[in-house]
């Protein structure tokens, strides 16, 4: 059953493309690939609308039915449930990460001190009740925030264009190529959001060029975001890896907009916004998951057992975001280039598998 | 049986009531003929001139029906007829017929001399407008089928008639073009109003909640008006009309939240003026409902964000304030929101003492004795005010400026911001006889937009809302057509 429109899923890209792109992952990339990290950056957004290209494809070809049967009549049972939970794994991964950076927001820049469970409850309440109520809520709801997403980042960079020089990320490529591909898998983790638009495989209503839409706008985004980068780097130079949420410091960084304080508000409600419609998208995968292994009715219990994990594992971490950002730049950057790459391959095979299907059915 | 015995009869059905009054007359013949009627619900002149007097100059002629005979006596009647039944029969003496008994013969005549007391439809308090018609709805269905009739001169024009509560018996009526409104939307609200057993309905308000879907929500899921342009123009729209006798109030399905800010003034404007004043209601609604949350929460959690100049003219307010911020503004919309009851309530010409009371014993002694600050005062009644530039959502925006001031004050922005999250997921949930409550906004619908927060020329809006489901989009003639 359809229920999100070609818009709204174009939206939902959109906003899974910018999550957490402008805030630690610039220091995390810059950290690694210092001045080739802009090249670094490019890279990871070409793999990523690779992975967006070949996910619409598989979703307009396959209007009728969801991603888990999808992968149940294509590689049995066995190999649909091992897809499914690489998937889990890497979305509740991508959860924790989300939710953490949250939190650190939070307490680096609205508050002196703040309960982590008094920021889990109502997080996890608001997320999951859209997550809960599905893919149309969930499209609708992000409907409505792209644009005071949209508004804010855009008056965030323009006001502080005229700080950037075009020096301070140059010069490119000093020491070979090899930062630029460290910078590059090493950053993978933050490229696989898009992973997520597999759980609307079936639920969308196609309008006409569906895929070049899709494609073409989020290509559009990427470049955007891209620029935005490239001006944040500007701005910093060489202090970058010490920049952990970019936006916000990057509007503090105007001595006239700090003495005014108000921008640095904006950004951050702009950052707050982003990060919670990514959060609910991710719940509302891991839900999805959850409801087709556990083959529950509704994802209610999946959601709560996944807020469970996502809590006991960010009080395993104390609520640390450098342990979770060395961790990003080692073991979840590898395993998430390999399930891009796995997830390309297997949109390749659904669609080879798909063509010859109607082959023998025109024979 | 006798005339006498009959009257009394009845007399017993009606449970002995001193109004219902009866009458025996002689006829030119010498018969006995009764009569029984409601008093005051019925016109005296007509009844004498018109009932009585006829009844004296009848004389039967010939073995025919002696009913039949008097029937043509009362053809200067609208409405005479013979009902099949007893309970037919007081149901019209109820409604303001008098019921004409005849001897020797079972069959009873009634002939309509109703004259009901009818306000006359005036400008409604709540819906005034600078330019534009100036007729409300009144308490009288008839009038105000009437007054929708006048606008909607089209044998389209569908009137389905129902009857609603066990001892009101009210007359229910709703009023949708045949050609428009979607026959779904129709039999589903015959449905849920056919399921209605109730004693009686008092208001049309009664109905809104039976027809409401989701039961315990905050939010207006029926829309209502008191003027006939409105309704016409949704009618117009493909909505359904619903008329209560004895209700001014006339309620519309489906109902979508744009409608009240949307105001027919809106229409007898420019489009540029219009879209302007949408922009600012939205605005006003906004900042009604988030203000005092937002000033809790940034004097409670966020000191560092408000402009320095800013909060040393708050500080120099709040110094010495024994309360804090949470519960000062909890107590100034305690105290707006009673002063706003007894004013309903209060009569009229003790309106200037409550006012006088309201503004300055209890908002400036209370600022001067130190109780409350004024930046909090003026917040409050800044807040207000607003909520009143959509006056059929007020009491929804004041409900909403109590949650997130709670909220704003034990979380601080986080709260707000999950809070709006939170608002705006439930409020794409919300459904109207399938149209979304949000629309066109969420899901977009680019046709919609054209008299959404922007509002176009007429000459624009070639067709019918999409976010209502008609059976007829088109509205005007398509230049490519």
């Amino acid at each position: 059953m359809t229920e999100i429109s070609t818009r709204q899923f174009i939206i939902i890209a959109i906003v899974l493309l910018l999550a957490s792109k402008l805030d630690t992952m610039l220091a995390v990339v810059y950290s690694v690939a210092s001045t080739d990290a802009i090249i670094s950056i490019i890279l990871n957004f070409v793999l990523e609308l690779l992975l967006i290209f070949a996910i619409t494809v598989v979703i307009k070809r396959n209007p009728d039915t969801n991603l888990f049967e999808l992968l149940k009549k294509k590689f049995t049972v066995v190999g649909a449930y091992i897809i499914i939970l690489l998937l889990g794994l890497y979305l509740l991964a991508r959860l924790v990460y989300c939710y953490q950076e949250l939190y650190s927001f939070f307490l680096e820049f609205l508050y002196d001190d703040f309960s982590p469970y008094i920021f889990a409850l109502p997080t996890f309440f608001v997320t999951g009740y859209l997550a809960f109520k599905g893919a149309r809520s969930l499209g609708r709801t992000l409907e409505i925030v792209i644009w005071f997403i949209l508004i804010g980042l855009a008056i965030s960079v323009v006001c502080n264009v005229e700080y950037m020089s075009f020096v301070s990320n140059m010069p490119y490529f000093e020491n070979g190529a090899s930062p630029m591909l460290d910078g590059t898998w090493r950053s993978t983790f933050f490229f696989g959001n898009s992973l997520c638009l597999l759980f609307f495989v079936g639920k969308v209503k196609f309008s006409d060029h569906f895929i070049g839409k899709t494609v073409g706008i989020c290509a559009i985004t990427s470049l955007i975001t891209v620029a935005i980068c490239f001006i944040i780097y500007d701005v910093f130079g060489y202090a970058m890896q010490y920049v952990i949420f970019a936006l916000s410091e990057y509007a503090q960084y105007d001595p006239f907009i700090l003495e005014l304080q108000r921008l640095t508000w904006l950004t951050a409600i702009v950052d707050i916004a982003k990060l919670f419609c990514a959060t609910s998208v991710f719940v509302y995968g891991l839900g999805q998951i959850g409801k087709s292994v556990m083959k529950t009715r509704s994802t209610l219990i999946p959601i709560i057992i996944n807020f469970l994990l996502v809590f006991s594992i960010a009080t395993i971490i104390n609520y640390d975001l450098y342990t979770l950002m060395d961790l990003v730049t080692s073991v979840f950057s590898f395993a998430t280039l390999g399930l891009i790459a796995l997830t390309i391959i297997i949109c390749i095979i659904l669609m080879i598998k798909r063509r010859q299907n109607e082959q023998k059915f025109i024979q | 049986m006798e005339i006498k015995k009959r009257i009394e009869y009845f007399k017993k059905l009606f449970s002995d009531t001193t109004d219902l009054a009866s009458r025996e007359i002689k006829t030119k013949d010498g018969d006995t003929v009764g009569i029984l009627w409601i008093e005051n619900v019925i016109d005296q002149l007509l009844l004498t001139q018109g009932v009585i007097k006829p009844l004296q100059n009848f004389s039967k002629s010939g073995n025919d029906d002696v009913v039949k005979q008097a029937t043509e006596k009362f053809v200067a009647f609208s409405k005479v007829n013979e009902p099949k039944d007893e309970q037919t029969m007081i149901e019209n003496i109820l409604n303001g017929f008098v019921a004409i008994l005849f001897e020797n013969t079972e069959k009873v005549l009634v002939v309509e001399c109703a004259s009901w007391k009818v306000r006359v439809p005036a400008e409604p308090p709540t819906s005034a407008v600078t330019e534009g018609p100036r007729e409300g709805f009144v308490e009288d269905f008839i009038t105000n089928l009437a007054l929708i009739r006048k606008r909607l001169k089209t044998p389209n024009l569908k009137v389905d008639k129902m009857k609603i509560g066990r001892e009101t018996n009210s007359q229910v009526r709703l009023i949708y073009l045949k050609n428009v409104a979607d026959p779904q939307i129709v039999s589903k609200i015959k449905k849920k109003l056919n399921r209605i057993d109730i004693d009686g309905i008092v208001d049309s308000h009664y109905l809104a909640e039976f027809l409401t879907t989701s039961k315990h929500s905050i939010f207006k899921q029926i829309g209502s008006t008191e003027k006939p342009d409105v309704a016409v123009a949704k009618i117009l729209e493909g909505r359904v009309a619903i008329l209560v006798d004895g209700s001014p109030i006339v309620l519309t399905v489906p109902y979508i939240l744009l409608e009240d800010l949307q105001s027919s003034n809106d229409y007898y404007t420019t489009p540029a003026r219009a879209t302007i004043l949408r922009y600012l209601r939205l605005t006003a609604a906004i900042i009604g409902i988030m203000l005092p949350g937002l000033y809790v929460a940034l004097l409670t959690f966020h000191i560092k964000a408000i402009p320095i100049k800013l909060l040393i003219t708050i500080a120099n307010s709040i110094q010495g304030i024994p309360l804090p911020p949470l519960l000062e503004i909890l107590f100034i919309i305690f105290l707006f929101e009673v002063l706003y009851e007894a004013s309903l309530r209060m009569p009229r010409y003790m309106g200037l003492a409550l006012s006088v009371v309201g503004a300055l014993i209890l908002g400036d002694t209370a600022v001067k004795a130190g109780l409350v600050s004024s930046p909090a005062v003026l917040i409050v009644a800044i807040t207000g005010v607003m909520s009143y530039t959509l006056p059929e959502q007020s009491t929804q925006i004041s409900m909403l400026r109590l949650i997130f001031t709670v909220i704003g004050g034990v979380l601080g922005v986080f709260g707000i911001i999950v809070g709006t999250f939170f608002l705006i997921g439930y409020l794409v949930n919300m459904d109207s006889y399938g149209s979304p409550y949000l629309a066109p906004f969420a899901p977009y619908i680019k046709s919609d937009m054209k008299d959404s927060l922007k509002r176009q020329s007429i000459m624009q809006m070639k067709k019918r809302p999409k976010s209502i489901h008609t059976d007829n989009a088109r509205r005007q003639k398509d230049d490519r057509d």
